[in-house]
């Protein structure tokens, strides 16, 4: 496996705003690569900076072998992308539009085909100024597709989508990850991420602030797990007792809802203990669940809330 | 190629859909036509022209005497005519006919009528011109030699009108034309604006594909609105027009993409379609009323008369009011074509150096 995207130390200033400031990452060929980070974050900058759109501040730049600021007119021909709210022709249909865009192409899909797989079917005769949100979103997406490029960027492709056409969007995205392309996307859902992702970077105010798998990532910054149970008979020593378990970190209680939350970093053995303990002081326990960490609590953590921000 | 074919036809149909912009660019020069030509298209008859002629009793004039005759008022004057009576306005122009012996005629290198009018009079003006066409028939007739091209000459023989709404066409369609090419820059601007070239932009099509596609219709839509004014005027109000079709064609052409150009090289300046609109507005307004297109120069204040010569309509509305109507011009047609064509190049050169596509 090679690296089909590198950047390094890339930024890029608008006046005073470091929109990207300084951020290095590797994407290799035939993944799916995401980008997560807040409004603002600098996820479109990294974007259009990677495909020419906009030229950089500085920092290195290399796709496909190419640099975006001389060989852009190689690199357009083996890439497709898809803008966050690209503007096209209003009075062309959703046909005509996918035929325009494929006949910029040397080896483009065949229209019908992206069609069928973004299920625009029914809207192909449809005027582009009469779609709804999501249907012109959809074919944004199918625009990108449409160019057979090894690399497809796109830039929130399911934002705007019911969770059918989400569902039909991944789909698309893991087809197109089989046929060995390489997908670059940037997204607002965790769970997008989580499912897609092959590795993500997270950035934040321009600056990269972690990568790796999201598994991967999740195992870095939350070893630990989370145990949630209601008892109505809650006293002193109960709660002692629970602290008392193995594995458990921190005891957490609700007093209204008669909830328990215990952090553990060994949750199968904190639940077993906790199943023995209540079996021996006779004290039932309802509602037992354990919560996993997701990619949302970590991006939560790594890029704050908004308390944090008003500190700053 | 291909990028550039349905670049193009996706282009014709963002503008035949949007229903509003055809309307305007095609009702306008007929709105145009319409106007000029209730306000000035008088009948001959009111306006009869007089024509004098020096020694018709030659037999070989007895065809285009006759034929003359049958629009104008002739009257036969003898060598010793004075100047005066071309001044006076008792006749229009004066034709001075030489003596020609049927025998001779194709032995002789050429023969010179001198026609003498008045250039400061339009009626003068204009039968100066047309004047020209009933010679080439006659020369035709007499040599016996068969022309592939039939000229409109028939249009005075049948009473068409020649006033001054004639005289004015051609500056009803250089207006056309220069609105075209100046306003059509503009959709550049909101294509700019509505970053739609930022979307094309990701693709491998090229911008110079994207700009010929535009001029390549502009050019277009020039061409129908000039059919469009030809045969309204012709319709609505009778009027035909002489000239060489082919000259018209050409004229047009380097008209349109001069008026392009201008108009790129103008949008250059500004950032938003509002203001461009404005500013293109502005200069249509002004190029107008002092290119001397509708309103003689001569009845121009002195000190707006160099405005005109720098203004690149009149040397276009000079140019058509020759090709179209056989007149003589107020410059010469290589100056004409020569401005035209500088213009064109230099707005070309500044236009590429100054463009911003986002
Ligand atoms: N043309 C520009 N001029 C000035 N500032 C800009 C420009 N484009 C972007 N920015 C600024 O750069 C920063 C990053 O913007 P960017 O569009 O990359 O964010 P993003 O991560 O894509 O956000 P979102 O999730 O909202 O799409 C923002 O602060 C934005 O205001
Ligand atoms: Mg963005």
């Amino acid at each position: 496996m090679s690296a089909c995207i590198k950047v390094d130390g890339l930024k890029k200033y608008y006046g005073d705003v470091k929109a990207v400031d300084g951020i290095s990452f590797e994407v290799e060929q035939g993944t799916i690569f995401g980008m997560l980070g807040r409004n603002g974050a600098g996820k479109t900058t990294t974007i259009e900076t990677l495909i020419g759109l906009t030229d950089r501040t500085g920092g290195h730049i290399e796709v496909l072998g190419l640099d975006p600021a001389q060989d852009l007119e190689e690199l357009k021909e083996r890439i497709g992308v898809q803008l966050q709210s690209p503007v096209l022709f209003s009075h062309l249909t959703v046909k005509e539009t996918l035929d325009l865009f494929a006949s910029f192409y040397e080896n483009p899909i065949e229209p019908e085909e992206v069609i069928e797989m973004l299920g625009l079917k029914d809207k192909e005769n449809s005027s582009m100024d009469s779609l709804s949100g999501g249907q012109f979103h959809r074919v944004a997406v199918a625009l990108a597709i449409i160019s057979n490029g090894d690399i497809i960027f796109l830039d929130e492709p399911t934002t705007g989508l019911d969770p059918q056409a989400r569902r039909k969007v991944w789909d698309t995205i893991a087809r197109l990850k089989e046929k060995g392309k390489t997908i670059f996307l940037t997204t607002h859902f965790m769970d997008e991420a989580e499912i897609l992702c092959d590795s993500l970077v997270i950035i934040d105010s321009g600056k990269l602030i972690a990568e790796g798998s999201p598994e991967d990532l999740i195992n870095q910054y939350f070893a630990e797990q989370t145990i949630e149970f209601v008892n109505s008979n809650l006293d002193q020593g109960l709660l002692q007792g629970y602290e008392n378990l193995n594995g458990v970190l921190q005891l957490e209680h609700y007093k209204n809802k008669n909830l328990v939350k215990l952090h553990t970093d060994d949750a199968s053995t904190t639940i077993k203990e906790l199943i023995d303990f209540s079996c021996k002081t006779g004290n039932t326990i309802e509602k037992l669940q354990l919560r996993k960490p997701g990619l949302e609590d970590l991006f939560l953590k790594l890029t704050g809330s908004e308390i944090k921000d008003e500190e700053f | 190629m291909k990028s550039f074919k349905s670049l193009f036809l996706a282009n014709v149909k963002q503008y035949i859909r949007d229903g509003g912009t055809v309307f305007l660019t095609l009702i306008f020069p007929i709105i145009l036509v319409v106007i000029f030509g209730f306000l000035f298209n008088e009948k001959t008859s009111e306006t009869a022209f007089n024509i004098g002629i020096v020694e018709a009793d030659n037999e070989i004039y007895q065809s285009v005497v006759n034929t003359l005759s049958e629009s104008f008022n002739l009257i036969t004057y003898d060598r010793s005519v004075n100047m005066e009576v071309l001044e006076n306005g008792e006749i229009d122009i004066l034709l001075a006919l030489p003596d020609i012996d049927l025998e001779e005629f194709k032995d002789k290198e050429k023969y010179e009528i001198e026609v003498f009018y008045d250039s400061t009079k339009e009626n003068s003006v204009i039968i100066s011109g047309i004047i020209k066409n009933f010679f080439l028939e006659f020369e035709d007739t007499i040599s016996g030699k068969e022309r592939k091209i039939s000229l409109i000459e028939k249009s005075i023989k049948d009473e068409e009108k020649v006033n001054r709404f004639n005289y004015l066409l051609p500056g009803v369609l250089a207006l056309t034309i220069t609105q075209l090419g100046l306003l059509g820059s503009l959709d550049f601007l909101s294509l700019r604006e509505k970053k739609i070239i930022k979307s094309l932009s990701v693709t491998p099509l090229s911008r110079r594909m994207l700009f010929l596609s535009e001029l390549v219709l502009r050019v277009i839509i020039a061409f129908v609105q000039t059919i469009i004014i030809l045969v309204s005027a012709r319709l609505l109000f009778g009027v035909t027009t002489v000239g060489n079709p082919i000259y018209l064609i050409l004229m047009v052409l380097l008209g349109a993409l001069t008026f392009t150009s201008i108009g790129y090289l103008l949008i250059c300046f500004v950032k938003s379609f509002v203001a461009g609109n404005l500013l293109l507005q502005i200069i249509i307004l002004i190029m107008m009323f002092l290119s001397g297109i509708f309103f003689p120069i001569e009845t121009l204040p002195a000190y707006l008369k160099p405005i005109t010569k720098v203004i690149p309509l009149s040397y276009f509305g000079d140019a058509l009011r020759q090709v179209m109507l056989g007149l003589k011009g107020d410059y010469g047609m290589h100056m004409n074509i020569i401005i035209l064509s500088f213009v064109l190049v230099l707005s070309s050169i500044i236009t590429f150096r100054l463009w911003k596509w986002e």
